[in-house]
């Protein structure tokens, strides 16, 4: 008789440890919602770890590694006490992620625009020595991410502020972009993310830089 | 009983859900805290980050023994065994800085290096491309680094005492045998190579590794391109000079880009040439090509090659037969083809091979008397680079340098053929040494055989450099450096052996918030050069190495990217004293291509309002001496002291199209080389002279540059920024 009750609650105190044991996608979610509530350079990179200790269990998943490095490549706007040589590391981390990355998934969209981020803050550490040279791999990573997903915002958000940035930079009018813009904003959120826990970002972005349009 | 049984039940469940709570500090080697450390029970997602004392704490549901690993950027990662059972557990960590030679120590003693990649260089491979004076030539670029003496009458590197002979060029590693333009005597010549095809450029003026060796003066290192580049055509356009045309087409792996161009002075030099009576004005038309291709992950091959033509007359006078004039032509033909292949079989093993071969040709007449000249050389080289331990790498190789040289000429009745072949061996091993982060050392051999000298030569290189802080070093280079003697020597006579020179150098740098500040001292100790009793063109007699020589001085460099907003400049200044005993020298003089003093200041401005990259040098060279055989003293005579202001300006008219404008010696200061003499004295016992001067007062260049892509915006502006 006893042992008919014990069995039942044996089983329900070992599901309890199982439900305890929160599964990727939960603690992805979890993870993704630190980072939503970071403040400053600090909290960043302590996600960033939490993101590496996801990336260091789930080796078969690119996301926390996606993360990781995106937040590497953001410490370099975030973190002010940062010198060019603490940029630079921050981006030399983040490129090895981004190669492991490209290895594992060589036909993700994602990663390329992470990669095109990537060597657009290089050049921003050094423009003048580092413009000729790397604005040419910029320009090729931001065409292959558009090759492999046209439709995704993220790609079309990242050519647009190329193309901006080139404007502003030669003195023109940004106009011509300026309903592109709009159109992108608009039709946003029909991009359906792959999974809740796929990258979503952008739409701020390009929101800030719409503002320079009258 | 049953009631045990449930509580040990229990028990060794509550073994099961307990969490253990582990926690403790990180620090550094010194005792320091580490903020920002992931400190983790692997293969789990349970761990923390340290706090600004270095102190973590978490829980975690993991059980039974365990790995923790703790990670900080730029430490050794430690990972080590732990129990968890439930009560809590304290971890103090004490990291290891991680050794990285991309963060350690470099060498910098006579080295300097144009690169758009690493983080502390001296210069980008565009401030080269666009230092105004230099009209887009490397040389004229390399001539404002100190060490180096502009010498006006020759336009080639002449470096720390040293001859322009004894300073080497290499193409991806690959020696390059002609790397000037062929140019009349007393005139300026001009590098080969287009800047815009080489993104590293390394000058060294002493000390430098045991890979490199035949340069007793300095090794300047030319490599091409690696980034991607975007298709694109360039059209440029030079008022009166010439036309260049490229194309450039990338594709996954690999691009090329050729180029053609075309340059015909007459309708220049028809305004402009002062000094000097052209018959046929300079003609030079040439084709380049450079491919690079990637081959499977690792590997890169690239193939480079140039082929250029010119040709030119003048008249000059005849100081042997005042009032005549003789007529002086040039027909140069030159190819240059270097194709290398570098691969990394393993993170460990990195291999290199390559082949260069180099024709040139030189047909000139000199009053109908046809005197040509002829050269065919290639380069052979394998190496490999192996990382011992994370501290120790490897350099061995070997290069196989054949050369084959001949002359001939005919005037009148007298005809002269002769030809000399060379097979050059060396082989070479070098060390690097990491005694941490703050301390390197390399230690290497060279060992060369030269086939026509019969001779043999081991050449040792030492080099160290210590970190005093983040932002300064010091670093010193010892070694011997040998080199065959000129063809024209050899020519005559082969019986000879290697020239020699020691060096020894000591270097300070500091690089500090883009401001970047360097001295060094350098002490050249000079043997077995070549000595001759009298010469012309056909004869040398008495040939011999019994010369010498020695050269010291102080080179200083400042470079600063910070205080001007939007402009940079550097300064060099470069103080030399030096006297041979060397060819026909009588006697220990101070050569003609030295100058005590040498000061230049190169600033460049890019204003985005202007849309305009604007650039201004100028340089100083106290004066050189030379001889004047009416005089008793050799070499005894001063030249003029040398200055030359220069501007550039750049500016971007429409996207594609951007205007270019340069000025060589704005303010027309005299700029003179010394004389030249009549090869006999005159019936008063005066040998009749000339001066030497450039073919103008000044120079001007008028350019257009068009750019045209898929891309509508993407100009050359990134050229000139």
């Amino acid at each position: 008789m006893k042992k008919l009750i014990l069995t039942p609650l044996l089983i329900a105190v070992y599901c309890i440890a199982l439900a305890g044991d929160p599964s990727y996608v939960n603690k992805m979610k979890e993870t993704l919602d630190n980072m939503s509530k970071c403040a400053n350079a600090a909290d960043f990179k302590a996600v960033a770890n939490q993101f590496d200790r996801i990336s260091q269990k789930e080796s078969d998943e690119w996301l926390p590694q996606y993360y990781s490095a995106n937040i590497k490549i953001l410490l370099v706007y975030l973190d002010s006490a940062a010198d060019a040589n603490q940029k630079d590391r921050y981006l030399d981390e983040a490129e090895t992620i981004i190669s492991d990355m490209e290895e594992m998934e060589p036909e993700e969209a994602e990663i390329q625009v992470l990669k095109a981020f990537m060597i657009i803050s290089k050049i921003g550490v050094d423009p003048q020595t580092r413009g000729q040279s790397m604005y040419g791999s910029y320009e090729a990573t931001l065409a292959k991410a558009n090759q492999l997903d046209p439709e995704n915002p993220r790609v079309k958000y990242m050519l647009l502020s190329k193309d901006v940035g080139q404007a502003q930079w030669f003195g023109q009018s940004i106009d011509p972009y300026c309903p592109k813009m709009k159109e992108l904003y608009d039709s946003w959120d029909s991009y359906q993310p792959a999974s809740e826990i796929h990258p979503v970002w952008g739409k701020d972005q390009l929101w800030q830089i719409m503002q320079a349009c009258k | 009983m049953k009631n045990l049984i449930l509580l040990a039940l229990i028990f060794n469940l509550s073994q099961v859900l307990g969490q253990t709570l582990v926690k403790g500090t990180v620090i550094d080697d010194l005792g320091e805290p580490l903020f920002g450390a992931n400190i983790y029970i692997e293969n789990s997602y349970d761990g923390a980050s340290s706090d600004i004392n270095g102190v973590y704490e978490f829980n975690t549901e993991e059980k039974g023994d365990q790995y923790i690993r703790v990670e900080y950027m730029g430490y050794k990662t430690i990972s080590t065994p732990i129990h968890l059972n439930g009560q809590p557990v304290e971890k103090q960590f004490e990291l290891e800085e991680e050794f990285n030679e991309l963060n350690a120590v470099v060498i910098t003693a006579g080295s300097f290096e144009a690169s758009d990649r690493k983080r502390a260089i001296e210069l980008s491979s565009i401030d080269i491309a666009t230092t105004a004076g230099a009209m887009g030539d490397i040389i004229g670029a390399i001539n404002t680094l100190p060490g180096t003496t502009p010498v006006g009458e020759s336009g080639r590197l002449y470096v720390r005492g040293g001859t322009s002979e004894e300073t080497k060029t290499f193409v991806d590693g690959l020696l390059v045998n002609t790397p000037y333009t062929a140019s009349a005597p007393n005139l300026s010549a001009r590098g080969r190579f287009n800047p815009f095809l080489f993104s590293g450029t390394v000058f060294n003026s002493g000390g430098y590794s045991a890979e490199y060796g035949q340069a007793m003066s300095s090794v300047l290192l030319l490599n091409t391109n690696e980034e991607k580049i975007k298709d694109e055509l360039n059209l440029s356009f030079l008022v009166g000079l010439g036309a260049d045309f490229a194309g450039t087409k990338s594709w996954e792996n690999g691009s090329v880009t050729a180029s053609g161009n075309y340059f015909n002075l007459k309708p220049y030099l028809s305004l402009l040439s002062e000094n000097q009576d052209w018959t046929k004005p300079a003609v030079a038309y040439g084709q380049e090509t450079s491919l690079k291709q990637k081959t499977g992950k690792t590997g890169m091959l690239k193939l480079y090659s140039n082929i250029n033509q010119s040709r030119f007359a003048m008249l000059q006078n005849d100081l042997d037969h005042p009032g005549e004039k003789i007529e002086y032509g040039q027909k140069n033909t030159n190819y240059f083809l270097n194709t290398n292949w570098t691969n990394a079989f393993s993170e460990k093993w990195l291999f290199y091979s390559g082949v260069s071969f180099t024709y040139n040709e030189n047909e000139i007449q000199i009053d109908e008397s046809p005197l040509n000249d002829k050269l065919k050389a290639a380069h052979l080289k394998i190496g490999v680079d192996y990382q011992i331990t994370d501290k120790i790498n490897i350099l061995f190789g070997s290069d196989y340098f054949t050369e084959n040289y001949t002359n001939s000429f005919s005037i009148d009745s007298l005809k002269w053929d002769n030809s000399i072949h060379n097979n050059l061996v060396a082989g070479y091993a070098e060390a690097n040494l990491y005694a941490s982060n703050k301390l390197v050392f390399r230690v290497g051999g060279r060992v060369e055989h030269s086939s026509l000298l019969n001779k043999t030569n081991f050449s040792p290189r030492l080099s160290s450099a210590f970190k005093i802080d983040e932002s300064s070093q010091f670093s010193f280079a010892y070694g011997w450096f040998y080199q065959n003697p000129q063809n024209e020597y050899l020519i005559q006579n082969s019986n000879l052996d290697f020239e020699r020179v020691d060096h020894y150098i000591f270097n300070y740098q500091v690089n500090k918030n883009k401001r970047l500040f360097r001295a060094e001292v350098f002490y050249k100790d000079y043997s077995q050069l070549i000595r001759y009793d009298e010469s012309n063109y056909f004869e040398v007699d008495n040939l011999s190495n019994d010369g010498y020589g020695d050269a010291y001085g102080l080179d200083i460099f400042y470079r600063d990217a910070k205080s001007i907003k939007n402009g940079h400049f550097w300064i060099s200044y470069s103080y030399l004293e030096t006297v041979r005993y060397f060819q026909n020298y009588p006697y220990k003089s101070i050569p003609d291509f030295a100058s005590k003093h040498n000061f230049s200041i190169v600033y460049k401005h890019f204003s985005e309002k202007l849309r305009s990259m604007i650039g201004g040098d100028f340089s100083y060279s106290s004066p050189r001496f030379y001889n004047d055989p009416n005089q008793d003293a050799f070499n005894a005579a001063k030249m003029q002291a040398y200055h030359s202001l220069n501007a550039s300006w750049a500016y971007l008219w429409k996207d594609q199209i951007i205007l270019y404008g340069a000025v060589n010696n704005i303010l027309g200061t005299e700029q003179q080389f010394g004389y030249r003499y009549s090869y006999q004295p005159n019936e008063e016992g005066i040998f009749a002279s000339e001066e030497i001067k450039p073919f103008s007062k000044r120079f001007f260049v008028l350019g257009v540059f068009f750019t045209f892509s898929k891309d509508k915006t993407k100009n050359q502006l990134d050229k000139i920024n």
